[in-house]
């Protein structure tokens, strides 16, 4: 898989580069530029801190939807998927005015003076509704699996809730945690549609990668958006990486009984 | 540890796992629950170890109510059928688990647990094993990984789920010896669950036979081979040809076998049941004996014995008899021969669930 | 049963809790989007709805998304059937790398997907030259907005249809085949039906997908408005020119689409649980 992806990255980056044109140099000077570095930080830490925050989120509403039982819980259920579903403008559009100061929450979030909406904090929000279900959706059905011979063995040893949790149940589903944390950070740091119209896209503040490339296209700097996009790629690439390790470590672990 | 069952009843969605189940177990006692699945062995065992809780009913440990203990206080080591080790923890975690999550003053420190740990894993002759994983264990190895934890934290009694069921069938006999062996050096008390006939009567000091939800029959290995007390019993310890008769007025008629059923002195005409052991039944040569005659259908060599089928009536029915009574007799396919049981047990028809059918202090016995 | 004392269940309040948080996340983070859309759009009234939809710009935005989709979903459906075939039915040099390709559209960016055709078929691209000389567009035409919408949507049927195919192994086809069934005769008789609800689960969200494409669609369309714009497009279009009403009524459009996807799907996983259950 890995070899796999090498020869099907590195092509597509060399295309990037050959078609583009460009010397080592100058490419440093397009896909580094400060306006740009400002774009990757917060689109690499827009997406961490989504992830991260769908991590704990996705976990939460995933043991919630296995374990207990409440009215229209299968309708929630399906609902999860809907950021799978929606298309992503429309996502873009009713996140924006639901967070703009004059929207339901904007006006909530303002009133504690929080400006949610044309911040980075709006660009989280869109991360957030994009990644949640791909926590919920790859750790729901290993949740759904675990064998409660393993819980009633801790707790037959002595152990608390919490101690069978951190012991017993976390474990199991750290590799999934860990698949679902990399695909919601995927998506988000590639994600365009539902970012940007949240994002007010202001130069160097609220101004996501992706919107960079679409910038560069827009004034006809191929060579520009092609820098871009060849670290994004490569970011991709890296985080296709650990997405496939997670689920080998996932598969030796489950492997034995 | 003493244990006193009383009265537990149980069921789950509207099906009844337990009904009136009661049962007092010794100290250091080793107790086997057998039965098919289903028969609620399992469930009696859970609520036993307060995995599960009954609907009505208490469980008594030495004489104190433990019916609403929950499974961490009671201290109870259970071994679960397919064994739940911790996957992602070598075999020396697992079995230091009890120990480890342990809080407040029996808390010991980490050298007191390598210690114990590693006494536990000389015990179960896993010394070497320690830093390996449970995927990395053969069937048996995880069983004894499995014992080693429960007995960790010094559990007052051990609970066993099936614990040879998915082993095969070697392994299976060495361990049943081992457990034995270890029970009779720990003295601690134990009860297993298992469908195994075999494995409840060469392992358990006491054998409780259940069936949907009840307890058919309790007794040693001894009592329960010889005097089954009921036709559930009968049937599910082995094998034994169960055979359509008539009782009236003390006897009991098989085709066209008479013999004498003196517990039904009273009963008029009913129809019933009669169970023979195949080894029971004794076979003669056409005029050297008495009995019924019968046709030799078929005819196996099982090793040192030899199985024959033969037809009495309408009626099909098992003998075995050894390599040298076969030789004598030379039977052959076809040929007539006298029957006769050595032993028999009746059961009315009509009565027939339940223990209340025949006194099981008195079998009936005919010599020839 | 005791609920208080099983031991695999946490205490009342804990449970509460996080049935609580699970509730908000949901509510804020999924429900709220929805009920906006549909808000937003009915603001002004139903008339105002209506003749946002039937305004000519937005009627041609509809249509180009229903050609672009009824030439997506075809073409992927049967891309998609064949890559799955040969990955889940056969063993052969560079399956793994097909199976990457299918995923490579997942992980990329949409932009990039968009940006990729615009390098190879764009004026200053590779190709764009000879297209220009011959006439031919494809960037800032449908064939672009076709041809980024099927590099999106490439993985759906296949991904769909990859474990159930793998799951289902050879046994029953080998069968088939000793009975004397021809290679269609198999498919369509033995793996086709097998396989039934992932593959139309598959055209369902390969169809959501088609329809709701922007960032890709968005990079090579040139937004001309009443020609090469699709229904998203043109909610970006109206909301960038503040008209709500009209911006939300096309996405409102959009979101009745995913919600029949959503029920739709929902019905589908009952229907095959109970194939799996008889």
């Amino acid at each position: 898989m890995f070899a796999a992806a090498l020869i099907v990255l590195v092509p597509i980056s060399a295309l990037f580069l050959r078609s583009a044109g460009l010397t080592w140099d100058q490419f440093i000077a397009a896909a580094f530029s400060p306006r740009v570095m400002a774009s990757y930080r917060l689109s690499f830490g827009g997406a961490l801190i989504a992830a991260v925050f769908n991590v704990i989120a996705g976990l939460i509403v995933a043991w919630v939807l296995v374990r207990y039982d409440f009215p229209f819980r299968k309708l929630v259920d399906a609902l999860v998927d809907l950021p799978f579903a929606l298309p992503t403008a429309v996502a873009g559009v009713a996140l924006t005015a639901l967070y703009a100061p004059k929207g339901v929450l904007g006006k909530a979030l303002l009133s504690i003076g929080i400006k949610a909406a044309f911040t980075p904090l709006g660009v989280v929000l869109a991360m957030i509704f994009i990644g949640l279900p791909f926590v919920v959706r790859t750790v729901q059905p290993v949740l759904q699996d675990l064998e409660d011979e393993h819980e009633e063995a801790a707790v037959s040893l002595g152990a608390d809730r919490w101690q069978v949790f951190t012991y017993v149940i976390l474990p199991s589903i750290l590799p999934a945690l860990v698949t679902g944390f990399a695909l919601a950070f995927a998506r988000a740091l590639g994600e365009y549609g539902s970012v940007i119209f949240i994002a007010g896209n202001m130069p160097g503040v609220s101004e996501i990668a992706p919107l960079m490339i679409v910038t560069k296209l827009e004034q006809y700097d191929y060579a520009g958006a092609s820098a871009i996009a060849t670290v994004m790629l490569v970011a991709a690439f890296a985080m296709l990486l650990v997405i496939n390790s997670a689920q080998k470590w996932h598969q030796t672990r489950l492997a034995g009984r | 540890m003493m244990i006193d069952i009383r009265n537990v009843h149980k069921t789950f969605g509207g099906f009844p796992a337990l009904s009136d189940v009661s049962l007092k177990i010794k100290e250091g006692e080793l107790v086997a629950l057998l039965g098919p699945s289903g028969s609620g062995k399992t469930s009696l065992l859970r609520i036993l170890a307060g995995l599960e809780f009954p609907d009505s009913g208490q469980v008594l440990f030495d004489g104190g109510d433990a019916t609403n203990v929950s499974v961490r206080d009671r201290r109870v080591g259970f071994v679960f059928q397919h064994y739940a080790l911790f996957r992602h923890m070598t075999v020396f975690d697992n079995v230091a688990f009890g120990l480890t999550v342990r809080r407040g003053p029996g808390r010991l420190s980490k050298e007191e647990i390598g210690d114990r740990v590693r006494h536990l894993l000389e015990m179960v002759q896993l010394g070497g094993l320690a830093e390996r994983y449970p995927s990395q264990l053969s069937g048996g190895q995880r069983q004894r990984v499995a014992l080693a934890r429960a007995l960790a934290i010094q559990p007052k009694v051990l609970l066993l789920d099936e614990p040879f069921g998915a082993l095969d069938a070697r392994v299976r006999k060495e361990l049943r010896r081992w457990l034995r062996n270890l029970h009779d050096e720990l003295k601690i008390t134990g009860v297993f669950v298992t469908h195994d006939q075999e494995e409840a009567l060469d392992v358990a000091d006491r054998v409780v036979v259940m069936n949907k939800g009840r307890i058919e029959q309790a007794g040693t290995p001894t009592q329960i081979y010889d005097s089954p007390a009921t036709p559930f019993v009968y049937q599910f310890l082995g094998n034994v040809n169960s055979l359509e008769c008539h009782i009236r007025d003390g006897v009991a008629q098989i085709g066209s076998l008479t013999l004498p059923a003196s517990a039904y002195a009273g009963v008029q005409e009913a129809a019933g049941l009669a169970f023979v052991r195949p080894h029971d039944l004794l076979l003669s040569k056409m005029g050297e004996g008495a009995g019924a005659q019968a046709e030799v259908r078929h005819i196996s060599i099982l090793g040192p014995l030899v199985r024959v089928e033969l037809l009495l009536g309408e009626q099909v029915l098992e003998a075995e008899i050894s390599r040298q009574r076969h030789a004598e007799l030379g039977l052959k396919i076809g040929q007539q021969v006298l029957i006769w049981p050595r032993q028999a047990r009746f059961f009315l028809r009509d009565s027939w669930q339940g223990t209340s059918l025949l006194d099981p202090e008195t079998p009936i016995d005919h010599a020839i | 049963m005791s609920t208080r004392l099983n031991p695999l269940l946490e205490s009342r309040a804990v449970r509460i809790g996080l049935t609580l948080v699970a509730a908000i996340i949901l509510l804020l983070f999924l429900f709220a989007p929805l009920v906006v859309v549909f808000g937003e759009a009915l603001s002004k009234g139903l008339g105002a709805y209506l003749d946002a939809l039937t305004e000519p710009d937005t009627l041609s935005s509809i249509w180009l998304t229903l050609v672009v989709a009824a030439i997506c979903v075809p073409v992927n459906l049967v891309f998609g059937i064949c890559a799955a075939w040969c990955v889940a039915k056969f063993d052969f040099r560079g399956k793994s790398l097909l199976t990457t390709i299918i995923d490579l559209p997942f992980s990329v960016s949409p932009v990039i997907a968009g940006l990729i055709y615009v390098l190879v078929f764009g004026l200053q691209g590779w190709l764009g030259p000879w297209l220009r000389d011959h006439g031919i567009h494809i960037i800032f035409a449908l064939p672009g907005i076709v041809l980024a919408t099927l590099f999106i949507t490439f993985p759906f049927v296949a991904r769909e249809l990859i474990p159930l195919m793998e799951e289902q192994g050879t046994e029953a086809e080998e069968a088939a085949v000793s009975l004397g069934a021809n290679g269609w005769q198999v498919f369509r008789r033995v793996t086709l039906p097998n396989v039934k609800w992932g593959l139309l689960y598959g055209v369902l969200l390969c169809n959501a997908r088609a329809m709701g494409e922007f960032g890709a669609v968005s990079v090579v369309s040139g937004h001309i408005r009443g020609r090469t714009t699709t229904m998203p497009l043109q909610v970006e279009i109206l909301y960038n020119e503040y008209n709500m009403v009209a911006a939300f009524a096309v996405a409102s459009l959009l979101a009745m689409l995913a919600l029949v996807t959503l029920a739709v799907k929902t019905f589908f996983e009952w229907r095959y649980a109970k194939e799996l259950a008889a």
